[in-house]
């Protein structure tokens, strides 16, 4: 098999951003990763061959914008098609997902991108957020699954400085850091610390050690338990946007709900002081 | 041909790429008069985070009075160490008002005590007597009292004389009365600054002079 790898390519960039290497376990024939243009063959096991940004050989060609949205329109948004399916010979990563809904193009399906990269699809209005799905706009802005740039000569909270030089986490802040990126959640710092995965549709309830979180791999043990319990609170938090979508963001943020006034810890009702 | 979608696909990867939000906007100073027709909040992102941008559609409440304002849409960054300013009309109409970059009802928030809410990112617990309603001083995040700072998201910094001071006014009632008289009899001989209407570190005969002579309504 000959790949061309992609150094320099979107996807590169979203890795490095969300500090979490992809791995799709697709198992592609023959597929060339649409990327620099380099042509040194690259060995990929055989479970981690990779199908991101590629298309077979066959139709290694830029495809054009309207059949690419007709391909991604196949894809539900909530039914991402697993290694095994007939998407894996798609062009179906072709669109980045946005990272903040209101700034995608709503003519273009980016779900299976977004599935990847914990992205915002805004032709379905939802988000992915470690494979599971994020119906609504505020929770998912709530999340913050990307991070944020802030400047760190400009952070003064010695735990945030200690935190930046370990990848840890400032509870007196509630920011986590990790690559230099600042995460607002703890799940979305904890998941940002595993590795992508395909297990996208299997959703794990409680797997076993060195198992995944939704479609992220951890393999430390202790994260992994907490990542567990924070994703079940995000699991909550999505059902909680049917009645009440400030109260989901309250929920994931230990925040409070102005208008239901409850604050949330760990995703509960609790009387402790908000942040 | 690679390269060219190449591009494409970078181009599209840069437009969406912004590790950005609003979180780190949180509450600075608030500031009223006694009557809420002059009040302002200002909120300030503390670091160089300059992707802060995204406020469309969150909300600032208040409990005391259920008002709320809710960010029309998203703002143009860089945002680091900026600040933004929501204000009444009544404010933004006396000298030396920065513009209010959002315009807010009177009485929004309460001067008696109040939870303000910035989404789900900042809340503010504020005591019953904790907002000044001098006219001139205001209220930090810290708990602190200070002169009045307003500064708008463009950097533009003022300050603002809510009403005519009304110096035998001890109690804030809006009126020299016989309420006055009380608390300064109450304090005669200490130190107590609020009835210490001259300020000279004591509460005496000069400070009762000013009162008697400045007996009726503040207006």
């Amino acid at each position: 098999m000959t790949q061309r790898s992609a150094h320099n390519s979107f996807l590169s960039r979203r890795t490095g951003a969300v500090g979490a290497r992809v791995l799709l376990a697709g198992c592609v024939s023959s597929c060339v990763v649409i990327g620099c243009g380099q042509s040194e063959p690259m060995t990929v096991p055989a479970t981690e061959r990779t199908s991101v940004l590629v298309a077979p050989t066959s139709t290694s060609k830029p495809m054009p914008v309207s059949l690419r949205a007709v391909l991604d329109d196949h894809q539900h948004p909530h039914a991402f098609p697993n290694a095994s399916g007939a998407s894996r010979e798609r062009w179906h990563f072709v669109s980045p997902p946005s990272q903040h809904p209101g700034t995608g193009d709503p003519s273009v399906c980016t779900c299976s991108a977004a599935m990847l990269v914990d992205g915002w699809c805004e032709r379905h209005a939802a988000g992915r957020v470690a494979g599971l799905s994020v119906p609504s706009a505020q929770l998912f802005e709530t999340l913050d699954p990307h991070g944020h740039v802030i400047a760190h000569e400009s952070v003064t909270c010695p735990t945030c400085v200690a935190a930046i030089r370990s990848d840890g986490y400032c509870n007196p802040c509630h920011i986590g850091w990790r690559d230099g990126l600042a995460y607002m959640t703890r799940l979305t710092w904890l998941l940002a610390g595993g590795t992508r995965t395909s297990a996208a549709d299997g959703l794990p309830e409680f797997p076993a050690v060195g198992g995944v979180v939704g479609n992220v791999r951890i393999a430390d043990d202790a994260t992994l338990t907490e990542a567990l319990q924070a994703f079940e609170v995000l699991r909550s938090a999505v059902e909680m946007c049917d009645r009440c979508e400030v109260c989901a963001c309250a929920m994931v943020y230990d925040g409070t709900c102005p208008d239901c006034n409850i604050t949330y810890f760990a995703g509960r009702p609790s009387d402790r002081p908000t942040k | 041909m690679h390269r060219h979608l190449l591009a494409t696909v970078s181009s599209l990867a840069l437009a969406s790429t912004s590790f950005a939000g609003s979180h780190l906007w949180e509450f600075h100073e608030i500031f009223s008069n006694a009557d809420g027709t002059v009040q302002f909040i200002e909120l300030h992102i503390l670091t160089n985070a300059n992707g802060e941008t995204f406020i469309g559609g969150k909300k600032i409440k208040s409990a005391a009075t259920g008002k709320s304002f809710t960010f029309p849409g998203n703002i143009q960054g860089p945002t680091g160490f900026k600040y933004l300013l929501l204000a009444t009309s009544g404010f933004a109409a006396l000298p030396g008002a920065p513009t209010p970059d959002y315009i807010i009802a009177d009485n929004f928030f309460g001067t008696a005590g109040d939870t303000l809410t910035y989404h789900v990112y900042d809340t503010w617990v504020i005591g019953a007597d904790q907002v000044p309603t001098d006219c001139v001083s205001a209220l930090n995040s810290n708990g602190t009292v200070t002169p009045n700072t307003p500064r708008n998201y463009a950097g533009i910094e003022g300050s603002v004389v809510a009403c005519t001071p009304c110096d035998g006014d001890i109690d804030g009632s809006g009126a020299v009365d016989a309420g006055d008289i009380a608390m300064l009899l109450g304090a005669w001989g200490t130190r107590t600054d609020e009835a210490d209407v001259t300020g000279d570190g004591i509460v005496n005969a000069a400070d009762l002079s000013i009162v008697l002579g400045s007996w009726g309504s503040c207006e």
